[in-house]
């Protein structure tokens, strides 16, 4: 096969960039045969009218072929590329072969084709078909031809621009805007900051000029020569305006921010495309209308008849109303100088609706040509057939075959086949290869165009589309190949449809195969997924039900498939028609919506890891991954208590992917999952799991592999992360930690935990620390004291959810359910507690603050407590300090230096003095009698311990220890006995005074009473021992 | 729990149970009552004392972990045994497989055997079924439920859901890092099937009467070749072994395999 000449001959011949333009003999022997046309009576534009199904032959006997020479307007209407031209163009074929019916002495037949889109082009097929008689006319559309050609093209689109504001100046139609209004918008265009931004490239004057005079594939409407935006006006113009410009156009300026208002004026300026074009061409309406009265009346004079194809209509623009006038008029009557004119013309369904008000009463037939007409998989496959048919085909057998009258029969038919078994389509009889396509490849790659063309490769289902971006692009890519070894076929360009085969096992291991480049790992998945059957299965001498030679011929020999048997699945293994189900069989089972859910999150992962888009179902993979974590990795066996696990992976941040739709913290994440092709298996695998419910699915084996070296790979570190403890086959911190501020809890709250007997100490700790403990408080002047009280109350919650951490990760669990209550069994793993006990005992409690990052997640919290209580305890310790030195120095002033001897002298003393009060019938307050009306040796032994207790907290360096012997509260003991002795002082001090004044009055009276004397002497005897202890402080 | 004949295979005793019966040992004999006071610690609220506390005492004496004379229980292997948790497994593995005839064996090697067809029961009772259908005494959900825990503790698999994912990375992993060198040496071309004839007497739960290499065992080479661990090769003109087919996957055929030291990490 010589490749380079076939290429040739599809860019050449066979396949223009403008498909009507092809030559008539390779479009001879591309036509495919309408079979479906649905044809309606009358113009309206219902189509759910009675209508009748007729093939293109029928359409031609019976509405082409007019012998009673009824006035028929035809329009064959159907959406941008579906065939319209084809079937006229053939049509007009067909009648002017036909050498039955057709009498070129009776029938004028004219072909107004479509030539560059362009309305020069158009007027250029008027002048061409010499159907201008009027030489005026004629040199004025040759002037216009030529001057669109030649003029200057600023002064053209100045001619355009100058036309429209002419146009409005003489519209005298109050109906869209009152005069004064148009003398506005007059004045608007008029500015010449305006008049520049219209005449911007890209504006609407040059697609108006581009239109007349620039080939194109897209059909100009008049309706889009303005657009909204075009008002959005750049900030320099509007300012410029509104300082300078005239009234009117600031008048305009402030309407044009309003969207309905522009919507309107677009509109408007629209509708005056005709006009313009017509007085750029310096032709009227009514001279446009004369060319084709003129032509009817020459005809008619020549006693011939009119049939006329017009290709595509909406070429027209400018000339189009004149036209339909013109075509409308039914002969006979008061146009008897008129002949009879069959019109075919060509029109789009949105132009025809647009213009509906010229058509709908003129028109005798509509026919549609839609998805029903070209559609169907015989179409396609017989299209595809036709048109590589013709490339292969030497130009010269085409030409040959056409110059002979273009027998459909006779067909050349191309002697390249391949040289294996390849799929080909019956054509009149013949049998013509699709190669390199298949019927597979065909029908798929047009389910792939866009339904609707709105998507970003948005090439809609129709025949021409196909034909362009498909075969002719298809094709460019095989040529390229084939004839200068640049492989890149088959192409995904025009796929609008993610590239996924339907076995996502294979999907995901064509991904890994390193000996292919990642171009050919995606031209191999595109042949899977559209040529052969969405597998890479290698069964029955093919690659997913391709022909492995057909792999090598493309250059893709090295892919060899994979294995014998696709991976079987649960009750389905041994169903041997698996393979060719379809992809959501992956989860056979399933109901539809569950299908569509699954679909739509295989999408989502695709696009993601292909486009890199946000992943839009990512809480549900980020759930499931954490399930999944949850229940595979053994947590309990692998040292971690199972409350642990799952506490640490249900916080909200456990699960990071990139680019997930939810906003959490990637650096407190457990799992990280960048976008990679490793995190792409891992959430597909568990999402197809989800579904099917099992592992059982489809290549569920494949992803089972994938996920397990995944979770093993990443093991360590989830364990470590979920712990933040490298070595995972040591005691996990959390222990210590929880021991930690239990024993913290408890010494603040005042509560002994007992020592020695590891196992008392142990369920000591246990022990919930009550509230009701709190009212045990002791209260002390400390302020930093009071302040952790106060911090420790409110942190009630907190505490409770350490204790639960420390009871729960202690006990053993059946499982990972950790909600279950039913499951929870007061069985623990006692040793370990013990061991962290021993280890506390050991280092007699001196607790540290624990270095943690991660402190607000899960169980993180118990070490953040802990650290709080820890730099609680520092501060209210050293108040404890200042203010046990303080009690110690208003002891020492009563007393001076704290000795039991001391003491127990002062409170003989003190008892002495209480005697004295009571033989005097003084009283002495209760509640110092009571704390002093004891053993003098026994209290001051109990003062001794308490001082030394202080001592003792007082000289010790560690904050905790400091705290567990303040937890004794030495100082409250200490506290009530200076306060105590000021009280006794302040008694002395008081009575001394009182008694000295009764001295007073007492001494000279004649009344003295014995007894008073004695009392008076004993009291004086007291104070002489209160002042000698004073005398004694003040010396120490 | 690891007896012969017909054995009950409570969910009770699981190997964290077991172990915490065998540390608490780890330093001194007790008393069953001063074993049953020092696990169930809580003295303030209503302490409940299951079976699942007797169950794993006895699943402890069964595997010959601890043992009892004159009513003391004392640990029957070294206190480095039950230090670790890889220590722990490993011990157990190798006394839990050494008896072909008991019902956690049969079980075991049933699961394996099952290959893919495992995942036709869908929850354990099915599982179970299953297993009494395969001639295995009469296996009921409960005995299932318990015999997860120690299959997947023991590395035949990997739980989720109703499910074991039948991999055996774990079970053959601890046998290299710990045999291997009995025989061989790392990092040396061994002859695949002097390899599969020899991992088979180590575990034995694993080699199947048809002597094909089912999944769970295929899928930790797999495994242990994408964690580096060890290299499958398929040379020419050498006897191939064949893992359990995975078209998908490059190692399917394997004619020699390379143990690396990593295994041991």
């Amino acid at each position: 096969m010589n490749w380079s000449l076939a290429s040739t001959t599809m860019e050449q011949r066979a396949i223009k960039t403008d498909v009507i333009a092809s030559e008539d003999a390779y479009f001879m022997a591309t036509h495919v045969p309408f079979s479906n046309l649905e044809v309606l009576r009358g113009g309206s534009q219902l189509t759910d009218g009675v209508s009748q199904h007729l093939s293109e032959e029928d359409v031609y006997q019976q509405l082409i072929f007019n012998p009673d020479n009824l006035h028929r307007m035809i329009i064959v209407r159907g959406s941008n590329g579906t065939g319209k031209s084809h079937l006229i163009r053939w049509l007009r074929a067909r009648f002017e072969n036909d050498k039955e019916r057709y009498d070129s002495s009776s029938e004028k037949i004219i072909f107004l084709r479509r030539l560059s889109n362009t309305i020069r082009g158009a007027v250029k097929q008027i002048l061409d078909e010499s159907i201008v008689f009027d030489p005026e006319m004629r040199v004025k559309l040759e002037k216009f031809v030529a001057s669109s050609h030649s003029m200057d093209a600023e002064n053209f689109r100045l001619n355009i621009y100058h036309q429209f504001i002419v146009a409005v100046g003489s519209d005298a139609n109050d109906k869209t805007y009152s005069k004064g209004v148009r003398r506005e918008i007059v004045g608007f265009l008029s500015d010449s900051r305006v008049e520049q931004h219209m005449l911007r490239i890209g504006g609407p004057v040059d697609r108006c000029f581009s239109a007349i005079t620039a080939p194109s594939d897209q059909v100009f409407k008049g309706e889009s020569t303005f657009s909204e935006e075009d008002f959005k006006l750049p900030r320099d113009v509007k300012r410029g305006i509104k300082s300078s410009g005239s009234n009117e156009a600031q008048n305009i300026l402030d309407e044009i921010s309003d969207e309905d208002y522009v919507s309107k004026l677009v509109r408007y300026l629209n509708s005056f495309t005709s006009k313009v074009i017509q007085g750029c061409a310096d032709i009227s309406s009514e001279g446009t209308k004369e060319i084709f009265l003129q032509l009817r009346r020459e005809l008619k004079k020549q006693n011939k008849n009119l049939t006329i194809f017009i290709e595509d209509f909406t070429a027209f623009t400018g000339l189009d109303a004149e036209l339909i006038t013109v075509l409308a008029s039914e002969h006979g009557g008061e146009n008897s100088d008129l002949c009879r004119v069959t019109s075919v013309i060509g029109i789009t369904d949105q132009y025809y609706k647009q213009f509906r008000g010229n058509f709908t009463d003129r028109v005798q037939y509509q026919i549609f040509v839609n998805a029903s007409s070209y559609g169907s998989p015989e179409f396609l496959i017989e299209m595809t057939a036709r048109y590589l048919n013709a490339i292969y085909c030497e130009p010269r057998q085409i030409e040959e075959w056409f110059t002979c009258g273009a027998n459909a029969k006779e067909l050349p038919i191309s002697n390249f086949v391949p040289p294996y078994t390849w799929d080909t389509a019956s054509v009149v009889g013949k049998e013509l290869t699709l190669y390199p396509f298949n019927k597979n490849a065909i029908l798929s790659l047009y389910e792939g165009l866009s339904e609707d063309g709105n998507t970003s490769k948005g090439y809609e289902k129709t025949p021409r589309m196909f034909l362009l971006y498909v075969i002719q692009e298809q094709m460019t890519r095989f040529f390229d190949g084939m004839v200068y070894g640049q492989w890149n076929f088959p192409s995904e360009a025009c796929i609008a449809c993610p590239i996924l085969l339907k076995d996502a096992g294979h999907d995901s291991a064509i991904d890994g195969l390193s000996y292919l480049t990642e171009a050919d790992r995606r031209r191999v998945k595109v042949l899977l997924q559209f040529w052969g059957n969405g597998t890479a299965t290698n069964i029955d001498n093919t690659i997913g039900g391709i022909d492995p030679k057909y792999f090598s011929d493309i250059s893709l020999g090295k892919f060899t498939g994979f294995g014998g048997s696709v991976a079987a699945t649960g009750n389905d293994a041994k169903d041997d028609s698996l393979a060719e189900e379809d992809a959501h069989e992956i989860i056979s089972g399933a109901d539809s919506k569950q299908k569509v859910n699954l679909q739509n999150r295989i999408s989502d992962i695709n696009s993601w890891i292909s486009s890199g888009t946000v992943l839009n179902f990512s809480a549900d993979y980020r759930k499931w991954i954490r399930d999944f974590l949850q229940e595979s990795i053994n947590w309990q066996s692998d040292g971690i208590p199972a409350y642990v696990a799952s506490k640490r992976l249900n916080d909200h941040s456990a699960i990071y992917i990139e680019c997930q739709k939810e906003t959490t913290t990637k650096e407190k994440a457990v799992v990280v999952l960048d976008r990679s092709k490793e995190a792409k298996d891992l959430i597909t695998a568990i999402v197809y799991r989800h579904y099917a419910k099992s592992w059982g699915f489809k290549s569920g084996l494949y992803f089972q592999l994938k996920t397990i070296s995944w979770l093993e790979k990443n093991r360590k570190q989830i364990v470590s992360s979920v712990t933040q403890h490298i070595d995972y086959n040591t005691q996990h911190s959390v222990l210590e930690w929880c021991v930690g501020v239990e024993y913290l809890q408890a010494a603040f709250l005042g509560i002994s935990i007992p020592h020695g007997d590891r196992l008392t100490t142990a369920q000591k700790l246990l022990e919930y620390k009550h509230n009701d403990s709190k009212k045990s408080i002791r209260s002390s002047g400390n302020k930093d004291w009071q302040d952790a009280i106060r911090y420790l109350c409110s942190q009630e919650a907190t505490y409770a959810e350490c204790h639960e951490i420390f009871k729960e990760s202690l006990r053993t669990f059946m499982g990972t359910d950790v909600s279950d209550k039913q499951r929870a069994v007061g069985f623990f793993r006692s040793r370990e507690l013990l061991d962290v006990i021993d280890k506390y005992e050991t280092q007699h409690w001196q607790l540290v603050p624990v270095d943690i990052k991660k402190q607000d997640i899960g169980v993180y919290r118990t070490a953040s407590y802990m650290n709080n209580l820890l730099g609680k305890i520092q501060s209210a310790t050293t108040g404890e300090d200042r203010l046990g030195l303080a009690v110690i120095t208003r002891i020492k002033s009563h007393l001076g230096e704290i000795t039991e001897d001391n003491i127990a002298q002062l409170l003989t003393s003190i008892s002495l003095m209480f005697n004295a009060f009571n033989s005097n019938n003084r009283a002495v307050p209760g509640d110092l009698y009571g704390i002093f009306n004891v053993d003098a040796l026994t209290k001051a032994k109990r003062v001794m311990e308490n001082y030394s207790a202080l001592q003792t907290a007082i000289s010790e360096p560690d904050p905790v220890q400091k705290l567990t012997l303040y937890a004794a509260d030495p100082i409250a003991n200490l506290l009530e006995f200076a306060d105590a002795l000021d009280n006794i002082e302040k008694l002395a001090t008081t009575t001394a005074n009182s008694v000295n004044k009764e001295k007073a009055s007492l001494i000279g009276g004649k009344n003295v009473d014995a007894i008073v004397r004695r009392g008076i002497t004993t009291l004086k005897h007291a104070k002489d021992e209160i002042d000698r202890l004073e005398v004694l402080n003040n010396v120490n | 729990m690891f007896k012969e004949h017909y054995d009950h295979m409570r969910p009770g005793p699981t190997p964290e149970r077991v172990l915490a019966i065998c540390r608490l040992l780890g330093k001194n004999g007790l008393t069953e009552d001063e074993m049953r006071d020092q696990i169930y610690l809580e003295k303030t609220t209503a302490t409940k004392i299951g079976e699942e506390f007797r169950n794993s005492v006895l699943a402890a004496v069964e595997l010959g972990l601890i043992s009892l004379k004159d009513n003391i229980y004392t640990l029957s292997v070294e206190s480095s045994q039950v230090a670790t948790i890889d220590a722990f497994r490993r011990i157990v593995a190798k006394r839990a497989f050494a008896n072909k005839k008991t019902t956690f064996f049969r079980v075991s090697k049933w699961f394996i055997g099952s290959n893919e067809q495992i995942f036709s029961s869908l929850n354990w009772e099915d599982k179970a079924v299953a297993a009494t259908n395969a001639g295995i005494d009469k296996i009921t959900n409960n005995d299932m439920l318990g015999w997860r825990f120690w299959a997947s503790f023991l590395g035949l698999g990997y739980i989720h859901g109703t499910e074991l994912i039948p991999n055996m990375y774990v079970r053959v992993r601890d046998v290299l890092a710990t045999e291997f060198t009995k025989s061989f040496s790392f990092d040396e071309e061994i002859p695949a099937n002097q390899f599969f004839t020899w991992i088979f007497t180590k575990i034995p739960e694993a080699k199947m009467e048809d002597g094909s290499i089912n999944l769970a065992l295929s899928s930790a080479i797999r495994t242990l070749r994408d964690m580096n661990e060890v290299v499958p090769l398929a040379l020419m003109d050498a006897i191939p072994m064949y893992l359990y087919e995975l078209p998908e996957d490059s190692t399917n055929k394997i004619t020699h395999i390379i143990i690396k030291g990593a295994v041991c990490g």
